[in-house]
Parts: C-alpha cells; sequence; structure tokens
C-alpha cells in the first residue's frame, strides 16, 4: 500500500501544473535536506547545481536490463550532495530508474527519486533531494522493468 | 481436608498454566529474534611495502532481508589491522565492496600507514552490524553483527604491489600524470591529475591496457573533495580511478604490460544551466511549447531530463528522448585523448 502511494506521489509530481519556482531562503548543508539543488539556492543567489560537481562515477550493468551511470554530486556553494543516475545503455525492458541518497551517519536522512518509460531511453535521467554535504554521504541507483526500485543491484553504491 | 483440595487445584492451575505457557511464550520470543546468517570469509590475498597494505576478501552468506529494506551493498561494516603490540594501524583506507552473484562480495581494501616500523601482523573483518535502508520513506532497519573474522599474518613483504610512473602526457587540451598506483589481484586503483581545460564539472572517461586486453575503469572519485573545496577552483584536478571487472592478475603480466589510458573528459550538464547555455537550445524548446524563463538565481532547472516538473507532462516519450538528446550534445564539450601512460 505504501509502495502504491509513493507511486502516485511521483506521478502527481510529475503531472503538477505549477513550474517549479525558486526559493526565497538560501541553504546550506543540513539546511538543505530535502530540498532540489536546481531550485534551491546558495547565499550568493546561485542555485546549488549551478556550484555542483560529480564527486564520484560509475558504472554497472544491471542484469538484462541495461547499464545505469551512477553519481553522487557535490554542491560546493550549497554544501550539499544528491545522487542522480542515468540510463547509459538501454533494452526493449528498461522500465524504471531510481537514484538514492543517504548521509551515512543519520541514514534516516535519506531521498529517492525514479522516472518511469516504456522503455526508458538512453540519457534519461533523475536525481533526489539534498542531504548534507558535510557527512559522509551514500549514492546508489538503479535500473529495471519489473518495479521503481529494484531488482536492486548493490553494485551501484558508493560512499565517500 | 478442603483446604489440601485447593492447594493441589491451585497447584495443578500453576503447573498446567507452566506446560503449556512456557512453550509458546519461548516460541513468541524466538519469532521476534532477527536471523542472523552465516558467513564464510576468505582472505583471498594479502600483502605490504613501506607505506601501504592491500588485501582482497571473499564474504560468502546468504544476506538477505526482508522486503521492507533494500539489500545490503556490502556485509562488511569494519576493518581493523593490527601490529604485533596488538595496536590499530590507524591510516588512509580505500575500499570497494562489490557483489560478484551467488551470495559471494569481495571486499578490496587499501590501509596506507608507515609500515617501516610497524608490522601488520592481524586483519580483523566486521561481519554484519549494518544499517538496512528502507524501500521507501520510512526508519532505516539493522542487521546485527554476524560474527569477527580474524586473519593472522605474517603478510607478503617481499611482491612490488605499487608503482610510480614518472612524466606528463599531453595534447591541445589535456595533460595528465599519474602519480601511483596500486596493485591486488582483483582491483588496480589508480592516482591521477589532469590538467583540465578549465575549472568546470568535467567527467574523466579512462581504461587500463593490460597486456592484450583493454579494460574500462569502472568508478573514479575526487578524494577529499569535502575537506580541500578549493580543488574545485583549480583546472588541475586529481582522481582515484579503480578497475576490477575483467581486470587481470598483475602478477601474471609482464614489465610494460600495463598502461593508464584517458580516453577523454566531457563537461557534465548540470541540473539547472545559465543564461548563455539556455540560449542555445531556446529555439528548439520553443519548438515544444516549452518556458524558458530563467528563475531568479540566474539559472533554468532542466525538469524534462530529470522527469521532474510541468514539463514532463507536456512531451510524450519520444519528444522527451529527442529533447534530452538535443540538449546534451548541444550543450556537451568534449576533449578527446587518449593519454597514454605506462605504469608497469
Amino acid at each position: 500500500m505504501r509502495k502504491v502511494s509513493s507511486f502516485l506521489i511521483v506521478v502527481l509530481l510529475s503531472v503538477s501544473l505549477s513550474i517549479p519556482t525558486k526559493s526565497v531562503s538560501a541553504c546550506s548543508g543540513t539546511g538543505c535536506r530535502g530540498d532540489d539543488p536546481a531550485i534551491e539556492t546558495d547565499d550568493d543567489g546561485f542555485a546549488c547545481s549551478a556550484t555542483g560537481y560529480t564527486v564520484y562515477g560509475g558504472s554497472s550493468v544491471s542484469g538484462e536490463y541495461g547499464t545505469v551511470y551512477n553519481e553522487l554530486r557535490y554542491s560546493r556553494g550549497c554544501e550539499s550532495n544528491w545522487s542522480r543516475a542515468t540510463v547509459w545503455a538501454n533494452n526493449f525492458k528498461t522500465k524504471y530508474l531510481y537514484a538514492r541518497v543517504l548521509e551515512v551517519p543519520n541514514p534516516n536522512w535519506a531521498y529517492y527519486y525514479y522516472v518511469q518509460g516504456n522503455p526508458l531511453s538512453v540519457g534519461h535521467s533523475c536525481y533526489t533531494d539534498m542531504v548534507s554535504g558535510t557527512v559522509t554521504t551514500r549514492s546508489f541507483s538503479g535500473i529495471s522493468n519489473e518495479a521503481w526500485w529494484g531488482p536492486y543491484d548493490p553494485s551501484h553504491a558508493y560512499e565517500g | 481436608m478442603k483446604k489440601s483440595k485447593l492447594l493441589l487445584l491451585v497447584l495443578g492451575i500453576i503447573l498446567l498454566t507452566l506446560v503449556v505457557a512456557v512453550p509458546v511464550i519461548a516460541r513468541a520470543k524466538n519469532q521476534t529474534e532477527i536471523q542472523t546468517p552465516e558467513a564464510q570469509v576468505s582472505l583471498a590475498w594479502a600483502a605490504y611495502d613501506a607505506d601501504h597494505l592491500a588485501f582482497d576478501l571473499i564474504i560468502k552468506g546468504d544476506f538477505s532481508v526482508s522486503e521492507e529494506y533494500l539489500p545490503i551493498h556490502c556485509p562488511v561494516s569494519k576493518v581493523q589491522v593490527f601490529d604485533a603490540a596488538g595496536n590499530i594501524l590507524a591510516g588512509t583506507t580505500t575500499k570497494s565492496c562489490r557483489p560478484l552473484g551467488d551470495d559471494t562480495y569481495a571486499l578490496t581494501q587499501f590501509l596506507y600507514s608507515d609500515f617501516r616500523e610497524n608490522t601488520p601482523v592481524q586483519i580483523e573483518v566486521y561481519v554484519g552490524d549494518i544499517v538496512l535502508s528502507p524501500v521507501g520513506y520510512g526508519e532505516v532497519g539493522h542487521l546485527p553483527l554476524i560474527d569477527v573474522y580474524n586473519f593472522e599474518g605474517p603478510f607478503d613483504h617481499s611482491m612490488q604491489i605499487s608503482a610510480f610512473p614518472e612524466g606528463r602526457v599531453e595534447n591541445d587540451s589535456l595533460s595528465l600524470v599519474v602519480e601511483r598506483v596500486d596493485f591486488t589481484p582483483s582491483l588496480v586503483k589508480v592516482d591521477a591529475c589532469i590538467n583540465l581545460p578549465d575549472a568546470g564539472d568535467w567527467i574523466p572517461s579512462a581504461s587500463l591496457i593490460m597486456g592484450d586486453e583493454q579494460v574500462q575503469i569502472d568508478e573514479w572519485f575526487i578524494p577529499n573533495f569535502r575537506e580541500d573545496p578549493q580543488i574545485f577552483e583549480r583546472s588541475e584536478r586529481c582522481y582515484t580511478f579503480l578497475a576490477h571487472q575483467g581486470v587481470k592478475d598483475f602478477r601474471e603480466l609482464g614489465e610494460g604490460d600495463i598502461s593508464f589510458v584517458l580516453d577523454e573528459v566531457a563537461m557534465n550538464i548540470a541540473e539547472s544551466i545559465d543564461s548563455e547555455d539556455l540560449e542555445k537550445i531556446k529555439p528548439e524548446l520553443e519548438k515544444y511549447n516549452l518556458p524558458v524563463e530563467i528563475d531568479d538565481s540566474g539559472s533554468f532547472p532542466l525538469s524534462f531530463i530529470y522527469g521532474r516538473g510541468a514539463v514532463v507532462a507536456t512531451l510524450d516519450e519520444t519528444e522527451q528522448a529527442q529533447l534530452v538528446n538535443f540538449i546534451r550534445e548541444t550543450l556537451s564539450d568534449v576533449r578527446s585523448g587518449p593519454l597514454v601512460i605506462d605504469i608497469r
């Protein structure tokens, strides 16, 4: 039931009629938890993603579903992290792509996001909301045709 | 007489209660206990030199968890190395833990410390004590400690397990220095610095040539980015590259058989772009009647690439795929190698 609810929430987000608007307040570190890096800004007024760098990149084949590229992103301006997943190679079965991020010392601060297609094509990508960038972070991603969360391939995980 | 009958009745009830209830309570207790799987851990290889210890571990076991949680990505929570006096040898650590399939995981770890005086004699491996991530949003779970496994030395001290290639290779837009390479039979770790075209968010693609085969780098990271964020202001940036899939055992390769290849670097596309980049894709966005307004921070969120916001709903899957490809091709900037450095 909870899975269905989560699915509906994401669908509703996807079909929302409102264009993302810039948040008034700036964020830094733990203050960025749960915010969208493309929308939230740093103290200088730049989007967190504008000072974003990929600090980890890794690709791996996820069974028969395709290849996913997992990135841990870090915003220098916002001192925040988020995870991004991209389809690198697909087949007709590639339907779901997800990205996850969590703070290792505070694992209840965790976010995920997924996109769905039938099938998803190469280049499709999604990213999570932000966690604090001041602590070790785990970034993981997945690709499948069965359910948005799996089958989970742990080889896509990185901690750093 | 009545008293003794009553006493017998009470005792009988107590006895009956104990006979019936104790097993029920015990069964209930067993149901709440978390089952911990059994694990088999073997030290596949270990060696050290003056400045680091490297080892390959194989961990076998069925570490599956309930459907409420994601499968664990590594069953090992902690590794400690001790000297002969029982002191923990501390130092910088790099590790790679990866599933091999069939309930088997490989853990490769490098511990950098001064081993000229302190000889590593014992490796202690903690399996279990793992935080479990929920499938959706919810409280984390915990896989209890399964066991602590000890591996006694002496470990190999005669082998050359690192290489320090000299020289810099460069072309019109890139230059490359390999600072050090560390080997285990299952993994090659390359620390290299690249002089990039600028201080932007560049993504490197690299490979190894091992004998007559090219092995792709599986993963890379920028070390110490939290401690030294100034690195993002410089165009020379240092990376650690790890290769494990398809890696050949370094002990079976001869002199000159291993090279590091920087194939290319590509400018990354962020989650939002600035007005200059927006101008490049604006005509295409307008064809799809998509909004092209810069927000107050001077950036434009690329919602349609990342499946967020209203724009997704206005495009069908084919249109979205075409647009994603167009934006990537238009905004991409690739500087090609190959830049090759012989490392062994």
